[in-house]
């Protein structure tokens, strides 16, 4: 299910949903209806009305079966997106591959995708995320943004760059976009562009580490350490994962130089 | 050949007529330039013609379901007894659909053109004639009167209106009153199309985006609050202040309900009085836009009035409707 915020979306899920079911109702009536008038049709017209209430019959049922299927996977898809995004991979893995039993679709082989390319199979993981993106003819920014993301961490920024800067036309990535092209910029050296990516952010509230890690290192081009101290120190570092501890580590090594 | 083609068009309901019209020239916008982007529904779309429209159609069939069978309908052979069971229902399409893809076809213009036609945003006049009137900004006058319960009345006040017209629309149908239902729907679009018209020519942004560095006081409110503003800042167009359709749809509904209704047309101007209040509290809208659809009403409920008394297909008029027949 879609976050409601996503307007779009939202009204052509509850359309589609609506007009799923309502055709259901709209086959079962006719359906029953038909057995009704069957059980009470006179003897020559008996054979007619039995096959036409068959045949009603089983596309009530098969509009049934798929309607169900279909909402369960996306229920399952909901359910593991929601996984995903509390960081809990295997389970969001388990529940996306429960979604495309019910229901295949190239959005729960591309979830997949990215769980396996974050969960260290990244072989079979871009496989994924490939057929999926050509299964539906594009990409979409969930896939994108994490492929983008998976090349940032292994240094293959060219193949990054290309996949954020598509994910960033969503402005659900678009935060974390920035910050990813902010902290690329650093890494080469480039401290005026990235003080030029972060310059509409400077004055928010630094919640995020990645955010940490930028805005300590731009106060430290600016020859603002206990600044730059000051702010990695809201961050300890045992709660970091190895590729930001050892940045943070060698942040603190360049401040306390 | 052409007086028959017009003669044809005099002959068909003035909606039909319309919703083709609007189509024709929406499908010209998207073949002839790139002002031209989507098509989407919107959520006036949606909730204010699809769910009266999907629960008349639920409730077609829930009553085909509990109908005993006629010994008509066991005689009748397979295609009549088809055509008979399809009937009730491509009726309610046949009533509801020209309202769905002319209030779709608006909001397309709308939301397309909009900025395109006029860049300039009219928020500094509105303002400064609110500050004339007032002597400052109703919005920053109210300030020191916000309380999170106000503001949670209000929000649900104004989260109210999507409800204001499905509900009278859907209680006419179901009261087979068809004229007095054509009426109001005819009504509510011409309402809709001046208020777009006025959108292009005046696109606002409202009190609370453009004073948003002069507020000293949040609106608070609790859960209830919340969540309405997160669902309206979800679905509103943008740039849509001057008048204020959220008080001039009810405004109208209150003149024909005065028409049809007599005794609710107190209850309902109340209704409307704490709607304003809801508007210019929550910094929706500028006082200015309050007022003008109080013009904007009257004008489209006689404008209305005047197209379908004259339409030579069906001619509609409020005296000759009392039970809608």
């Amino acid at each position: 299910m879609p976050d409601i915020g996503n307007y779009t979306e939202t009204s052509r899920w509850v359309l589609a949903v609506a007009g799923k079911y309502f055709t259901l109702l709209l086959f079962s009536v006719l359906a029953i209806r038909l057995w009704r008038r069957w059980a009470k049709s006179p003897g020559p017209n008996k054979s007619g009305n039995l096959f036409l209430a068959c045949v009603i019959t089983v596309i009530a049922a098969a509009i049934g079966y798929f309607s169900m299927r279909q909402s369960l996977g996306k229920l399952y898809s909901h359910y593991g997106m929601n996984a995903f995004r509390e960081n809990r991979l295997p389970q969001a893995f388990t529940l996306f591959d429960l979604s495309s039993k019910y229901w295949k679709s190239a959005d729960a082989l591309g979830q997949k995708g990215v769980c396996l390319l974050l969960s260290g199979d990244p072989d079979r993981g871009l496989q994924w995320i490939e057929e999926a993106k050509t299964l539906r003819g594009r990409n979409v920014p969930f896939e994108e943004f994490y492929a983008g993301l998976y090349f940032f961490t292994r240094g293959q920024t060219s193949n990054s760059v290309p996949l954020l800067v598509a994910a960033s036309a969503d402005g659900n990535y678009r935060w974390n976009v920035t910050k990813l092209f902010a902290i690329m910029a650093l890494d080469e050296n480039r401290v005026a562009d990235a003080a030029g990516q972060m310059k509409p952010f400077m004055q928010a509230e630094v919640t995020e580490f990645d955010q940490a890690y930028i805005m300590a290192s731009l106060k430290l081009a600016d020859g603002k350490t206990a600044e730059a101290q000051a702010i990695l120190s809201k961050f300890p570092q045992p709660d970091l994962s190895p590729m930001w501890k050892s940045r943070f580590e060698k942040l603190e090594a360049k401040i306390n130089h | 050949m052409a007086r028959k083609f017009i003669s044809f068009v005099l002959r068909c309901r003035l909606e039909n007529v319309m919703a083709l019209g609007f189509s024709a020239t929406l499908l010209l916008f998207f073949l002839t330039t790139r002002l031209f982007r989507s098509f989407r529904l919107n959520g006036h779309d949606i909730i204010f013609i699809l769910l009266p429209a999907g629960i008349l159609g639920v409730k077609c069939l829930l009553e085909m379901l509990l109908l005993s069978e006629s010994p008509d309908g066991e005689n009748l052979d397979t295609g009549k007894y088809l055509v008979s069971f399809f009937r009730p229902l491509v009726k309610i399409v046949r009533d509801w659909f020209p309202f769905l893809l002319l209030s779709a076809c608006y909001y397309a213009l709308y939301t397309n053109l909009m900025l395109r036609v006029n860049p300039h945003t009219a928020d500094a006049a509105l303002s400064k004639i609110d500050a004339t009137l007032l002597g400052s900004q109703a919005s920053f006058l109210l300030e020191p009167w916000i309380n999170p319960w106000v503001t949670d009345l209000f929000n649900l006040v104004y989260f109210s209106y999507v409800f204001s017209l499905p509900v009278v629309a859907l209680y006419l149908y179901l009261a087979k009153e068809g004229k007095v239902f054509r009426r109001v729907m005819m009504g509510y679009l011409t309402l809709m199309l001046l208020g777009i018209a006025s959108y292009l020519l005046v696109p606002a942004i409202g009190p609370a985006p453009y004073f948003a560095d002069r507020f000293t006081h949040d609106l608070q409110g609790h859960a209830i609050s919340h969540g309405v503003d997160y669902i309206i800042s979800a679905g509103r167009v943008n740039y849509d202040c001057f008048p204020s359709l959220h008080v001039g749809i009810p405004f109208l509904l209150a003149l024909y309900l005065r028409d049809y209704r007599r005794k609710t047309f107190i209850p309902v101007l109340a209704y409307v009085a704490l709607m304003c209040g809801a508007t210019i509290y929550l910094r929706y809208h500028y006082v200015v836009d309050v007022i003008a659809s109080f013009v904007y009403a009257p004008v489209a409920y006689r404008l209305n009035d005047f197209l379908l008394a004259r339409w030579p297909g069906e001619k509609i008029t409020a005296i000759s409707t009392p039970d809608g027949r």
